[in-house]
């Protein structure tokens, strides 16, 4: 089953992050919370963080993908939130 | 796990209460201190944040967070479709800018004498609510200047810990920063007596933003005492974070790179919550 992929983003840093749009396969047997759109309009991006470790953010809408990019920017790098 | 799995699929669409014209017409803004690690309390983390206030109602935020919210909205104002924005630009905007400690908005409603309590963890939004009502608050008889404004100690014993705040009658809103209220006067400053946790004024403005729209999307609704056992286990086990996320990279090792990071978090301004 095709999906979008917003694929790839080539990063020296996380500041200085480099996009690009392509077609590509996600894995049928990945468990995902569709937050409530169309699977098929899901739009997913690898991205790498900027302390190394790449990583996939998804989401229905621009906000929800960068949301999701800033909590696995947060999650790998930190700095963790006040407990 | 069964449980936080269950939780991970209650996502709620803003819940509770009637925001619907809530404008605020002032902003205090205050520094705040917190220490992360109990074994370690020279390591401090800091965060600027804001209390909006309007007729009845408040939102307490990090004004870090705010900012950054401000940009997205603006950035999709005209569309929030991901194929008609320049997400290269985007990502690059909000990663130069200054993150949030705090990660949530607390919403206080004196209509409804209850406290709506939003909090991003790892990759999902909570929101739980709790009665507005503080009881216990001492007010003594020592008095001291705050950016001008003559203050009256006041002490009360929240959550586990001892906190001593100093309010002024010449502001008269019975607010403060955090879930703190309930005086006659607004809280200037509010610090525990071990100096873990601490919120002093800066600043003052005259504002004009839509309370109702400082909320967290998609919520997952609990009650308090569930939300701090979801944020215990989680941050007893990150990985327990990922459920549900698309694999990307994540190897063991960073996995226990992060776990450590987490396990140095482990002294919230709360240290009693299941009541």
């Amino acid at each position: 089953m095709n999906k979008l992929i917003l694929g790839c983003f080539l990063i020296s840093g996380f500041a200085v992050a480099e996009t690009s749009v392509s077609e590509n396969k996600i894995s049928e047997s990945m468990e995902i919370i569709t937050r409530g759109c169309d699977p098929e309009n899901i739009v997913f991006i690898s991205f790498n963080t900027s302390c190394g470790p790449p990583a996939v953010a998804s989401g229905c809408t621009t906000g929800e993908i960068i949301a999701d990019v800033l909590n696995w920017e947060e999650f790998h790098c930190g700095p963790t939130i006040a407990p | 796990m069964k449980t936080l799995s269950v939780f991970s699929f209650l996502i709620i669409l803003i819940p509770h209460m009637n925001l619907h014209g809530q404008t605020s017409n002032q902003a205090f803004f205050y520094s705040a201190t917190f220490t992360p690690d109990s074994t370690n309390v020279n390591i401090k983390g800091t965060d600027y944040m804001v209390l909006w206030t309007g007729d009845n109602y408040s939102v307490f935020e990090s004004y870090y967070g705010y900012q950054l919210d401000s940009v997205q909205t603006v950035t999709t104002s005209k569309s929030n479709n991901p194929k008609d924005v320049n997400l290269d630009a985007l990502i690059r905007s909000v990663s130069s800018m200054k993150k949030p400690s705090y990660k949530y908005r607390i919403h206080k409603s004196w209509k409804d004498e209850q406290i709506t309590f939003y909090q991003n963890l790892f990759f999902d939004n909570y929101v739980y609510s709790q009665p507005l009502k503080m009881n216990g608050w001492k007010i003594e008889n020592e008095f001291k200047d705050v950016l001008g404004f003559k203050c009256q100690k006041a002490s009360i014993a929240h959550a586990g810990r001892n906190f001593i705040a100093w309010f002024t009658e010449d502001i008269p809103l019975s607010d403060g920063p955090y879930v703190f209220n309930g005086l006659p006067g607004l809280i200037m400053e509010v610090k525990d007596i071990q100096n873990h946790y601490s919120f002093e004024l800066v600043g003052i403005q005259n504002s004009s933003i839509e309370m109702s729209k400082l909320v967290l999307p998609k919520t997952i609704a609990l009650s308090k005492n569930q939300f701090f056992s979801t944020k215990k286990a989680l941050y007893k086990d990150v990985r327990k974070a990922l459920l549900g996320k698309p694999a990307g990279s994540t190897s063991d090792e960073s996995i226990r790179k992060v776990q450590e990071r987490y396990d140095k978090s482990n002294n919230p301004l709360e240290l009693v919550w299941d009541k």
